[in-house]
């Protein structure tokens, strides 16, 4: 009998997944006729590895949001396979990838939208023990204040609704509700974007602090490069719906390969006027995912662009170990912070 | 984690704990009412309306006690049926003290029948919104959350009743079943849900894609607890606003069919009929047709009021 | 611009949101100022209040008074009287009262521009600066002309019903309309001249292929005049640098008449902008037709506007809808809109927080360059730190309402005086090589939670979260002080300056 070549990939990592791909297809016309597709996410592949902090970034419509809610079946992948703790989460049903949520939960972005407003905070930390009938009543109520205690709310807060709370606060109900089934690895789809700063030192340390405390694993997208350098392991940069960088977070900040990171990380204004670094500015914007470049996606905005750009897609290869680019021509020398 | 002792607190026994928990559990619900009501007071016209809507209930209430007369009844073929009694000699008086509304062509004291009227019109508020309402709303939730197939067959289904004529229906069940205003309501529910349906898809839809309903899904909601216990709750609000003013509507609907001679059978109070039978009237007895006509005047302004008010009162944009 | 203790109150159903609590901050000629402080610190009200935003019945401008510079002509006769412009309108009684005198001594037709004259120095006399005296009527005025506002949210701002040019159009209706007048006129005799000398013309359409765009290689077709090879513009009858007529319809003693009615509809709006001539001309629907070369002329102009933004086609932005542009064409878009009139101060709120870090970095680079060559002023609102420091000259930190500390970019960063300040800026993240031993450590937190606007604490509003707090911090306010040249902070016990903050 053939291995299979994916879970020899996979083993030894908390989270692989192979080639996965989103396309959203565009309907009109009298019949909703299928006119064109969106490639959200295009062949994306990489892993996570137990108790580390993977941190996606990329500018918005570049997929990251989808990819991570492709992960979690959430949406379904148009292509690829994920295996997530040895089984395979793209082969399972309904009813075994209901299971299998338990382990994988996501905070959402937006504090206040993703708290249902006409809940009150225990029933929405309390939601999920209620579907998967772990605790009912009184014990609910009990283990909703353990949650609320481990993310630093009080019991007054346990009957009160959203919109009486202030977004740090917001999100840490948010944190609690994903806690509430136990799992192995977070998503956190922009948790702090909508913070402000002081707060986003909050929830930031909250988190870190989780994760030192219950052993988990982050998936933490962003597009806000100060966090993800403060607090992720390895970092993967995503543009127009591919994976163009991975590497650990030191290697991306000091010798990136990718000239995308390169313009990414120069335009991030930063907190010293002193301060005078190599700028590259980009022209353009971010290529629509109606109707992508050819080729390398990135070409059309890429300085060092050549003739091969245009044509061929460059395959996502790792030239350093545990560092993967997607690119003809990486930088090699140039492009130290 | 720290030991938290208070968190294994016994729960309430005596009925004092008991209470005090309640509000505790509810401080924010109440808090919200509250605010609510503040809101409303806020606005003159929305205590016009609740001042006459109240007005119109203790009408119904309390017409058997202050009314100067009283109606007979009288089971016609299995229903009981009002019979005013009928005086030759005063009809068509001019209102006075005795009469504070005058008297009709059949001499019945207009007054008392106002009154009485008050109750059916009532009645028939109720018997058609809240059916209509429920059911509308159940269509236009499911239609929106399942949407496409099941969602589009739903609606289709709604043209259909949105385009049967209520007038004629009423006639068909009247001449089927007789007169009653039960039967009419039976027209008028079936009329009426189609417009519930509609504005539930509309709300349904876009809170389809609010972030918590994704949440809830992530947590492993399935779609029939995250229909009521989400979208439901969320998608209420235009509803109620609707409802409180199709009430008005409704008692006008009642009371133009009455006027045809559908619903209440003959010698019932009911405002349309009142009119219906004095219209010819008019020029010499002015009071037979305007005592009737200002009550349903007023009563569809005060639902109509006091529905805008709980619809600036539940605008989130509005609020704090 | 100067914001001299500005307060600003809301009055709701718990009680007034003490949104600003006394305020002063200036913004000098071509200088970036920031203003920087978290949510709720009433950074946004004050850039409200400046504009008179604000919704009355809830808010209320308590006390303060806001100045904005002044209008050339006013200045050179305020300078004869060496008046300052922050002075009040009754502070030259004096003057005032001769000026008036003179007046009603001067009686008759043949001192009638003597009295012109006389009047005009009055009113410069009596003007007042103070946005927060001047009605709405002299606000409209000012708002769009020679102070704007560029809203945070692109597509919110933006009416979605109207095209870019449009929106453009509508504000250089408003403010320039003798500018356009002029333009109309002049391409109004253009095409006579034109005419007269007999000189008609074709459209050619023309394939010429553009370089690569950004969004790949495109093949563009321009619409060019075969007289005289100028671009011709899709919507005009007539080329605009020649005047030639493209279409041959009508014939010659028609179309005579017509120019000549154009002529001189335009020449009478010119002389008399508010006759009620022209106005009945343009809002009935048969000779609306003339207002048509108006329009077109806007549009033109709109084009103009979004070629200084840099953005690109803008011919074809000019008749797009919002929904049809991206975040950061619509940012610029906004950007042209607020720079069509040259104001003298441009207020940004946020400017850039809704976009990605690229388009960020294109539009504070814009932003940068339009000051340059503009010399606008510019108060930059954020809460984004970095871009505060890659932006701005000087920067106002505010908390809670009232202003911590303000001073040039490089003090702030570098010796910031403020334990509000001070703590900020050890909250977040940072990039950098000298940062990396910091990474995965828990982050610098200041302790407690933005005060409640509705009863903020007594004395300091930040006594509660400050380390360095002491028992005067409770009961006092602290004034803004000067502490070091240039560099003012509002604090009994700020931090010595040779703890200074490196944040490379």
């Amino acid at each position: 009998m053939k291995k299979d070549p994916l879970m020899e990939k996979a083993k030894g990592h908390l989270l692989y997944a192979e080639r996965v791909s989103k396309n959203f297809p565009i309907r009109g016309g009298v019949f909703s006729t299928v006119k064109g597709e969106i490639k959200a996410v295009d062949n994306v592949e990489f892993f996570v590895d137990k108790g580390e902090t993977l941190g996606i970034v990329g500018e918005s419509g570049c997929g990251k949001s989808t990819l991570a809610r492709l992960i979690m079946r959430l949406v379904k992948p148009s292509a690829g396979r994920v295996v997530f703790m040895g089984g395979e989460l793209t082969k399972y049903t309904p009813k075994v990838m209901r299971d299998a949520r338990k382990n994988m939960q996501m905070v959402f972005q937006d504090p206040l939208s993703s708290l249902d407003p006409r809940m009150t905070i225990k029933n929405i930390v309390g939601e999920p023990l209620a579907v998967y009938g772990i605790a009912r009543g009184e014990e609910l109520a009990r283990k909703v204040l353990e949650l609320l205690d481990i993310v630093g709310l009080k019991k007054e807060h346990l009957n009160r609704f959203p919109h009486e709370f202030s977004g740090g606060q917001r999100q840490r109900v948010n944190v609690a509700r994903a806690l509430a089934l136990k799992p192995t690895m977070l998503f956190l789809d922009e948790p702090t974007s909508a913070l402000d700063v002081s707060v986003q030192a909050q929830v930031l340390n909250l988190l870190m602090d989780l994760q030192k405390q219950l052993g988990l694993t982050y998936v933490f997208i962003t597009h806000n490069l100060n966090v993800i350098f403060h607090i992720s392991d390895r970092v993967a940069v995503m543009y127009a719906g591919k994976l163009v960088e991975l590497a650990a977070t030191e290697k991306l900040f000091t010798r990136m390969a990718h000239p995308y990171t390169l313009a990414l990380l120069s335009a991030v204004p930063v907190a010293d006027p002193s301060v005078k670094r190599e700028r590259r500015e980009l022209t353009g914007e971010v290529p629509s995912p109606l109707n992508p470049p050819s080729g390398c996606r990135f070409h059309p905005r890429c300085w060092q662009r050549q003739r091969i750009c245009e044509v061929e897609e460059p395959m996502f290869k790792e030239i350093d170990p545990g560092h993967f680019v997607s690119c003809h021509f990486p930088l090699t020398t140039g492009g130290a912070q | 984690m720290s030991d938290h002792p208070e968190l294994y607190k016994a729960p309430p026994r005596t009925f004092r704990e008991r209470i005090e928990d309640f509000r505790m559990r509810h401080e924010s619900f109440f808090k919200e009412t509250r605010y609510s009501l503040y809101l409303f007071s806020r606005s003159l016209l929305s205590m016009i309306g609740l001042g006459i809507i109240l007005a119109v209930v203790a009408m119904a209430f309390l017409a058997p006690y202050i009314a100067p007369y009283h109606p007979n009844y009288q089971v016609v073929s299995g229903q009981r049926q009002e019979f005013w009694p009928v005086s030759t000699e005063d009809q068509l008086l001019a209102p006075s003290s005795d009469h504070r509304f005058g008297t009709d062509v059949l001499g019945r004291d207009l007054y008392s029948m106002v009154l009485y009227g008050a109750w059916k019109a009532l009645y028939t508020g109720i018997l058609v919104v809240a059916p209509a309402a429920i059911i509308g709303v159940m269509l236009g939730g499911i239609a929106g959350y399942v949407g496409r197939g099941v969602g589009e067959v739903i609606m289709r289904i709604t043209d259909v009743f949105l385009s049967i004529p209520s007038l004629v229906l009423a006639m068909a069940i009247v001449a089927a079943l007789g007169p009653s205003i039960t039967h009419i309501t039976y027209a008028m529910i079936v009329t009426w849900w189609p417009w519930y349906t509609r504005l539930v898809f509309g709300q349904v839809l876009s809170i389809r894609e609010k972030q918590y309903i994704e949440a809830s899904r992530s947590v492993g909601a399935g779609p029939g607890r995250i229909l009521y216990k989400h979208v439901m709750k969320n998608s209420l609000s235009p509803v109620v606003v609707q409802a409180t003013s199709d009430f008005g509507y409704v008692v006008l609907a009642a009371a133009a069919l009455g006027w045809l001679g559908l619903g209440a059978p003959l010698g019932t109070a009911e405002w349309g009929r009142m009119i219906s039978e004095n219209q010819q009237y008019v020029f010499q007895a002015w009071w037979t047709v305007t005592f009737p006509g200002i009550a349903i005047v007023f009563t569809v302004l005060g639902f109509n009021l006091l529905g805008d008010g709980i619809r600036d009162v539940l605008d989130p944009k509005l609020r704090r | 611009m100067r914001i001299e203790g500005l307060k600003t109150y809301f009055h709701t159903y718990e009680g007034a949101v003490k949104a600003l609590e006394g305020i002063d901050i200036d913004v000098r000629k071509g200088e970036t100022m920031g203003l920087v402080g978290e949510t709720g610190c009433g950074k946004s009200v004050t850039a409200l209040t400046v504009m008179g935003l604000i919704q009355k019945p809830p808010g209320r401008i308590e006390a303060g008074r806001v100045f904005l510079g002044e209008p050339s002509r006013v200045t050179s006769l305020r300078k004869e009287y060496d008046v300052k412009f922050e002075h009040a309108p009754g502070d030259r009684k004096k003057e005032i009262e001769s000026i008036e005198r003179k007046i009603e001594s001067l009686k008759g037709d043949e001192h009638k521009a003597e009295r012109a004259g006389l009047r005009e120095r009055l009113a410069a006399l009596t003007y007042s600066y103070d946005l927060l005296t001047k009605s709405e009527s002299e606000l409209n005025e000012i708002r769009g002309n020679r102070m704007s506002m560029v809203f945070q949210e692109p597509m919110t701002a933006l009416n979605p019903a109207y095209t870019i040019g449009d929106q453009i159009g509508e504000t250089l209706e408003l403010h320039q309309r003798d500018k356009l007048v002029d333009d109309v006129l002049r391409q109004l005799e253009l095409e006579t001249k034109a005419f007269e000398s007999g000189k008609t013309a074709a459209r050619k359409k023309v394939r010429r292929e553009e370089r690569a765009t950004e969004s790949g290689k495109d093949r563009q077709e321009r619409e060019i005049c075969s007289l005289c090879g100028a671009t011709a513009r899709s919507d005009w009858n007539a080329c605009i640098s020649c005047g030639a007529r493209f279409s041959r319809i009508l014939p010659s003693a028609i179309r005579r008449m017509f120019f000549r009615i154009a002529l001189r509809y335009y020449r009478g709006v010119k002389d008399n902008p508010n006759n009620t001539w022209t106005y009945l001309v343009r809002s009935n629907p048969v000779t609306r037709k003339l207002e048509r070369r108006m329009y077109l002329a806007k549009t033109i102009r709109a084009e103009e506007a979004l070629k200084e933004v840099k953005i690109a086609e803008p011919g074809r932005v000019v008749r797009s809808y919002p929904f049809e542009l991206s975040g950061g064409m619509k940012q610029r878009s906004m950007i042209a809109m607020m720079m069509a009139c040259r104001p003298d101060l441009l207020i940004a709120d946020e400017p850039t927080t809704a976009l990605d870090v690229t388009v960020e970095a294109q539009i504070l680079s814009l932003m940068k360059e339009l000051q340059r060559t503009r010399e606008t002023s510019i108060l930059l609102i954020t809460h984004d730190l970095g871009v505060i420091a890659e932006t701005c000259h000087r920067v106002a930190v505010m908390y809670a309402g009232y202003v911590a500390e303000l001073s040039t970019a490089q003090e702030i960063f570098a010796r910031p005086t403020h334990p509000y300040t001070h703590a900020l800026l050890r909250s977040i993240p940072k990039i950098g090589p000298a940062h990396m031993h910091e990474r995965k450590k828990p982050l610098y937190v200041i302790p407690g939670i933005v005060p409640n606007l509705l009863k903020p604490p007594s004395g300091c509003r930040f006594h509660p979260r400050c380390e360095r707090m002491l028992d005067v911090c409770k009961s006092e306010v602290p004034p803004l002080r000067e502490l070091m040249p240039g560099h003012f902070v509002a604090c009994h016990n700020p931090v010595p300056s040779t703890s200074g903050v490196r944040t490379t």
